[in-house]
């Protein structure tokens, strides 16, 4: 950018920054005193500054110029979409930022440079890099996020039926993105993988919801889906297997001396938890209550009584 | 640091602009280094650019005041860039992302400064904890502090490793090499001193971690050479299976890599895929209904796999009934 067309588009942002109305083209024009005279390349040149505000996440907007008459299109910028609010990020505050976004790394995703410049500056340091995180390919992540910030409702596409959601909650669990949300009209609250979303629509009219205290949460133990008084089934796990069962059980896993261990996991679809379990192999056991035993080996038996195969 | 775009000039001075109304005169050197501006041409922009910026009519009481005294800046009359463009969805989302990512990682306690700055970005992008949240566990649980300490110093790491294929607990020296990320998992790339290969280890299956005071000594060939799925492979093994499947367990041919596949008329489908393990494929055959049936299979892949299984565990309920 040359200095002239830097000056310039400052002084177009001035214009902008310092004017409660909608401007045309023409008074900008006039306002900022270094466009060329020649219709079509002011147009052009305008064009320009214009895009490199707005490539910068300034939200230039179109609006009805008052007292028009036929109406004339302006420019606007609305100083609550603008300006960020003060953080009063302390120094130390600063540099954690600094360091976490230098630590990890997102990839093929953006970096946050120009984030961390917006917050009071980023000084390059020597930050180890501890992860590489999968870019969240799910296009529609930082639009849900965004509509959850600005308590926007959504519409999309999920399993061919047409959706129309106040966005609650966005979580990363098992390698994937999920919303929360409530389902209208049916009011209910419903989990979304991003990924499956289609057609993502961020309604601007309705801007007002309560998001509840505290949402669900993402349930991915099939096992735990169903209504009523669930089974409380306790489970004994070797030693060897101990640290995969609790992330494959997602239960709490309470150790024993001998170096087994003893969870405690609240079934209500027992076929289910039967298939959770059975990836344990014979490295744990049902211990209660006997009804879980007995229909789990009920479960194994019909693999027992396979005919052998034709190798 | 070179010379700078066009955008990012325009960015960068709209970022620095409050920062220094807000510090009293910083050091042109300190706004130059923390706003990766060139110190001589931010000296230009500020006296040259910048002094000439404001709204109509241009005139001195409107046009934005640079002062520069002994190399510190003061900047006057801009109260309408005193303060930054608001983070654009992408930005406020990918720095939550990472922040909370490094939070996790740090186990809370150890992450003061960096939870308090997580708590501000919340409140100011309209977030919480309880509307955007991140369960990273596997990364957690496999102290990725430690391997990557050992990755940056290229140390040797003694590893204690489920291996799920054989259903098998394993200690190992390895080269390390660095963590990457594949079908949603992640996973330690290193040289296995065991196995005399690279292999792929996944995080959440890395039991115990120690680093070593031996430095690496990677051999020629240092793994990435390989294509991802070719190193894939070398984890896996490869004994390749045929299996004969009922439509009810057609699942499986979208969620494993499957050589060929074939339906009979009745409809049955004889499935041919790479089998990474004795115990995996006990696991998966759990996994189908019982009328599943190994048609061909390596020698020593039993045919009656899966009744031995169900047999052992069956077994083992009746030892302690």
């Amino acid at each position: 950018m040359t200095s002239k067309k830097l000056e310039r588009t400052l002084n177009l942002l001035a214009e902008l920054l310092n004017s409660e109305i909608p401007k045309s083209a023409s008074e900008l024009k006039n306002r900022v005193g270094m466009y060329p005279d020649d219709l079509a390349a002011f147009r052009r040149t305008f064009d320009r500054d214009k895009n490199a505000l707005r490539d910068m996440g300034i939200p230039l907007e179109l609006a009805p110029v008052p007292g028009t008459n036929p109406p004339v299109e302006g420019y606007f910028i609305n100083k609550s979409s603008y300006y960020l609010e003060d953080l009063n990020l302390t120094e130390e505050e600063l540099s954690a930022l600094n360091f976490a976004i230098a630590s990890i790394e997102v990839l093929d995703g953006l970096t946050e440079v120009e984030a961390m410049r917006k917050l009071g500056g980023f000084e390059e340091g020597q930050a180890p890099n501890i992860l590489k995180l999968q870019n969240s390919d799910d296009d529609y992540v930082a639009e849900m996020f965004d509509a959850i910030s600005n308590r926007k409702r959504v519409l999309f596409v999920y399993g061919a039926k047409s959706r129309d959601v106040e966005p609650w909650r966005l979580e990363f669990t098992n390698g994937r993105w999920y919303l929360i949300g409530n389902d209208l009209p049916e009011d209910g609250a419903k989990t979304f993988r991003i990924d499956k979303i289609t057609e993502l629509k961020v309604d601007d009219a309705n801007a007002s919801y309560e998001i509840p205290s505290s949402p669900p949460r993402v349930n991915l133990k099939p096992w735990s889906y169903g209504k009523g008084k669930p089974i409380e089934t306790t489970v004994r796990i070797d030693s060897d297997l101990m640290d995969w069962a609790s992330t494959s059980l997602q239960a709490d896993i309470q150790i024993l001396q001998d170096g087994s261990g003893i969870a405690k996991v609240d079934v209500h679809n027992k076929e289910a938890f039967f298939t959770r379990l059975t990836l344990l192999l014979d490295h744990a056991e049902i211990l209660s209550p006997e009804e879980m035993r007995t229909d789990y080996l009920t479960h194994i038996g019909k693999f027992n009584k396979v005919k052998n195969g034709t190798a | 640091m070179g010379q700078l775009k066009a955008s990012e000039k325009l960015e960068r001075l709209l970022a620095m602009i409050p920062w220094i109304i807000d510090n009293d005169g910083p050091e042109l050197g300190l706004i130059a280094k923390r706003f990766e501006y060139p110190e001589e041409l931010l000296l230009t922009d500020l006296t040259k650019v910048l002094f000439m910026v404001g709204p109509y009519p241009h005139t001195p009481d409107t046009l934005i005041e640079v002062i520069i005294e002994d190399g510190r800046v003061w900047i006057d009359q801009a109260d309408w860039l005193s303060r930054p463009i608001r983070l654009t969805p992408e930005q406020g989302f990918n720095l939550l992302r990472k922040a909370k990512t490094l939070e996790l990682i740090h186990r809370q306690s150890e992450a003061g400064a960096l939870s308090s700055a997580i708590e501000k970005l919340e409140i100011v992008l309209g977030q919480s904890k309880e509307t955007f949240d991140l369960d990273i566990s596997e990364i957690e649980n496999a102290d990725v502090l430690t391997i990557n300490e050992s990755i940056r110093e290229a140390r040797q790491l003694r590893i204690r490793y489920y291996a799920y294929g054989k259903d098998e607990n394993s200690t190992r020296t390895v080269h390390p090499l660095g963590i990457v990320n594949r079908d949603y998992n992640h996973y330690l790339n290193a040289y296995c001193e065991t196995a005399n290969d690279y292999r792929l280890f996944r995080l959440d299956r890395i039991l115990e971690v120690e680093k070593l005071e031996i430095s690496t000594s990677i051999p020629k060939g240092d793994g990435e050479s390989y294509s991802f799925e070719e190193k894939w492979n070398l984890d896996t093994g490869g004994d390749l299976i045929t299996l004969k499947i009922s439509d009810e367990d057609s699942w499986i041919l979208s969620a494993y890599p499957i050589e060929e596949y074939t339906q009979n008329e009745n409809g049955d489908i004889e499935v041919r895929l790479v089998v990474t393990g004795i115990a995996w494929l006990k696991r998966l055959l759990l996994r189908l209904s019982p009328t599943a049936e190994i048609v061909e299979a390596p020698e020593h892949i039993p045919a009656d796999l899966v009744r031995q299984v169900a047999e052992a565990i069956t077994n083992r309920y009746k030892q302690n009934s």
